[in-house]
């Protein structure tokens, strides 16, 4: 199950995705790209408006077609196709079969009409046709129960308004993961829950993501929950990606300073106040995002970047590969890293570490 | 104006024993079926200057607990003293000039602010309403005041006459920490201020909290469901779970000396940010039971991993405990041993 000597379920090349809006076309996201391995959980994080959920979005082509233009340059290589060109038909095969979504609020993504395990059974309906009414019935409550819902065979005629936010996310777990699908995209899936029920729901993935051996794309703006269950993360800023690399050299040996900044300024948990008399402050990033619809010629993070230089202002840093940290103890368990030696001239290799900064930080001691 | 006692040892804020139940009603004839028991039975003080955290998952009945302390509910039962007076029955006219010492700053700063109203207007009305500045020429005077306020909480002048749609997130709670300061109050409860905001953004305005409680020797009601960064901003953090009190401890002990186990439970739900420090999570079965109809026992009864049978019938009473160093230290927890 380590993904080092196998291939990526899903390459994306220069994924770029354009809005029509009535203040001219912006671009939402601009040339992202990454490899998906099996078994692999891959987070992207940043803030709100940096382009992590378009990124999904555009991925499953779930965006309105009428005010949405993916560049023909983009590539999303799925099983040989390129998802970004496919056509609708197509897409409907492949969405909630073999790449399926959960998103962040599970009442707004549950149909409120219908029971929860109509909804499971409508997505094996489609995707397995051969099979009968019980034996869908038969699926659902299996997943139901693999999804540690509590009495399913009663469960499953019950409707979503019953059912409390941990248990609808759960469902949601259920629809996405009953037709085995590839890989899962999860949009935020704990981020309107209560912290005890998202390390539930953070467990539940993990056992799921073991046993079926799916690949996980999670989005988050949570550090909290990529260092817990992220293999891999890709940092994006305004539209960008702007670091990638294993989870362990990110948090340990950020590169790009604002990846650093982020990490900075969360409050740790365990690290006492301090002493009375003491002003406690957090290491912030001052000013905000800068916006789409008007970029900075250069670096897209210069304004709140204590290290900026002439070049930072002139010039856009291109993503390149930097080398990998410091050798850092490995977490135990999740999967061993490494950029596999793909037999395939197919696509270019990912580097396993990138950072889009003309002065990346210089690497971090050994801890 | 009510005569203060002036008791420099007292607390600022005393909350005794508070109740707010919900009417919940329902059927043809809209009778009353039943109670939503959001606070049941809190006790709490804050002394001047202090930050007091309270933390809880979304039902605990943590923003009741501070609207009510603030007077923007009535409480059922029990009785709210700020600095010696009890303040809990008191009419709309005499509660007047406590509104102006006990302020509100709300989660999201979009629906909190009046979006037809400029900044200048939001908090001209409530400088002119408390007569918070004097002077011959009242509006002038009002218009350097909200100068003054804007640039203390880190907005551009140009600030003052644009809408609150113009602004971004993290700028808006600047402008609903302005408001809340603008009368000059001793008192703020602080309703998950940060929690609408991106992490970059969080930083700045707990950064601002901090130094302007500082500045002006604000005591602060900290409502948030991140245990985080409440260890981070305040100096007492008060567990709540299910309308009860379950622990009071300072944030120096929480890691160290937490006792109750759904306080331990919340700590170990927290993700820890660094994946090489990657354990278990420790996981928290069910989910928190209905407010309508809440255990007759411990709130906490039907997830709890050490419950004794005595949990199912009698609520456990916050007090302090034998093992801790603290007398503060109150735990609510009949598996825990009592002092003698």
């Amino acid at each position: 199950m380590t993904p080092a000597d196998s291939q990526p379920i899903l390459r994306v090349r220069g994924l770029t995705t354009r809005f029509r809006t009535d203040r001219g076309i912006v671009t939402a996201i601009d040339d992202v790209s990454f490899d998906l391995f099996p078994g692999q959980t891959l987070g992207i994080v940043g803030e709100s408006g940096c382009g992590k959920t378009v990124t999904s979005k555009s991925i499953m082509r779930l965006l309105p077609e009428r005010t949405t233009i993916i560049d023909p340059a983009s590539q999303v290589i799925f099983e040989g196709n390129n998802l970004a060109a496919a056509d609708d038909r197509s897409m409907r095969k492949i969405r909630g079969d073999r790449i399926a979504m959960i998103f962040q609020e599970p009442m707004t993504s549950l149909n409120p009409v219908f029971t929860v395990g109509w909804q499971i059974s409508e997505a094996l309906k489609y995707h397995r046709p051969d099979l009968n009414r019980a034996a869908r019935r038969a699926r659902s409550i299996e997943m139901l129960r693999l999804v540690e819902i509590p009495e399913p065979d009663r469960r499953i005629d019950e409707y979503p308004h019953q059912l409390s936010g941990g248990m609808r996310q759960r469902v949601m777990i259920a629809i996405a993961l009953c037709c085995e699908p590839d890989i899962l995209i999860a949009d935020e899936p704990t981020t309107a829950l209560d912290v005890t029920v998202q390390a539930q729901i953070l467990a539940l993935m993990d056992a799921l993501r073991k046993k079926f051996n799916t690949a996980i794309v999670i989005i988050t703006h949570n550090l909290g929950v990529v260092a817990q269950v992220c293999d891999r993360v890709m940092v994006m800023y305004a539209g960008r990606v702007i670091e990638s690399g294993p989870v362990l050299d990110i948090f340990h040996n950020p590169r790009h300073p604002y990846t650093k900044a982020l990490l900075e300024s969360i409050p740790k948990k365990g690290r006492a106040p301090a002493a009375p008399g003491v002003p406690r402050r957090l290491p912030t990033i001052e000013g905000i995002v800068p916006s789409l619809f008007d970029l900075p010629r250069g670096c897209r993070f210069q304004d709140r970047c204590r290290f900026k230089q002439q070049l930072c202002i002139d010039r856009e840093p291109t993503l390149d590969p930097v080398a990998p940290g410091a050798p850092v103890a490995r977490s135990s368990g999740g999967p061993a890293l490494g950029r596999p030696n793909l037999g395939l001239p197919v696509l270019d290799i990912l580097p396993a570490r990138e950072v889009r900064c003309h002065f990346p930080l210089s690497q971090a001691a050994a801890p | 104006m009510t005569t203060l006692t002036t008791n420099p040892s007292a607390p600022l804020l005393a909350v005794d024993n508070l109740v707010k139940h919900f009417p919940v009603r329902g059927g043809i004839l809209n009778t009353i079926k039943g109670h939503v028991h959001a606070v049941n039975g809190v006790s709490l003080s804050i002394a001047r200057g202090e930050v007091v955290g309270v933390v809880g998952e979304s039902g605990c009945g943590k923003s009741t607990l501070g609207k009510t302390i603030v007077r923007l509910t009535d409480p059922t039962s029990g009785s709210i003293t700020f600095q010696g007076v009890d303040i809990t029955r008191l009419n709309h006219a005499a509660m007047v000039p406590f509104r102006r010492r006990m302020q509100m700053i709300f989660q999201d700063p979009y629906s909190s602010l009046n979006p037809r109203l400029t900044v200048r207007k939001l908090l001209r009305e409530a400088i002119q309403f408390h007569n918070v500045v004097e002077g011959d020429d009242l509006d002038a005077a009002t218009d350097e005041y909200i100068d003054l306020l804007i640039a203390r909480v880190g907005l551009r002048k140009d600030a003052k006459d644009k809408f609150p749609h113009e602004f971004s997130g993290g700028q808006r709670q600047r402008i609903g920490i302005a408001r809340a300061l603008a009368v000059k109050p001793e008192f703020i409860v602080a309703d998950e201020p940060v929690s609408a905001l991106d992490v970059s953004i969080q930083a700045q305005v707990l950064n601002l909290l901090m130094q302007l409680k500082e500045d002006f020797g604000l005591t602060i009601l900290f409502i948030s469901h991140d245990l985080k960064v409440i260890e981070h901003f305040c100096d007492r953090v008060l567990v709540m779970y299910l309308g009860n009190l379950v622990e009071e401890v300072s944030c120096q002990d929480l890691h160290r000396r937490a006792l109750h186990p759904y306080t331990k439970a919340l700590l170990g739900a927290n993700p820890i940010d660094d994946p090489a420090d990657r354990r278990p999570i420790t996981v928290l079965q069910g989910d928190v039971p209905s407010p309508f109809n809440p255990p007759k026992g411990c709130p906490f009864v039907g997830r709890c991993p050490v419950k004794l049978p005595r949990c199912d019938t009698q609520m456990p009473p916050l007090a302090p405990r034998a093992h801790s160093a603290d007398p503060a230290h109150r735990v609510a927890c009949w598996a825990v041993p009592e002092t003698p």
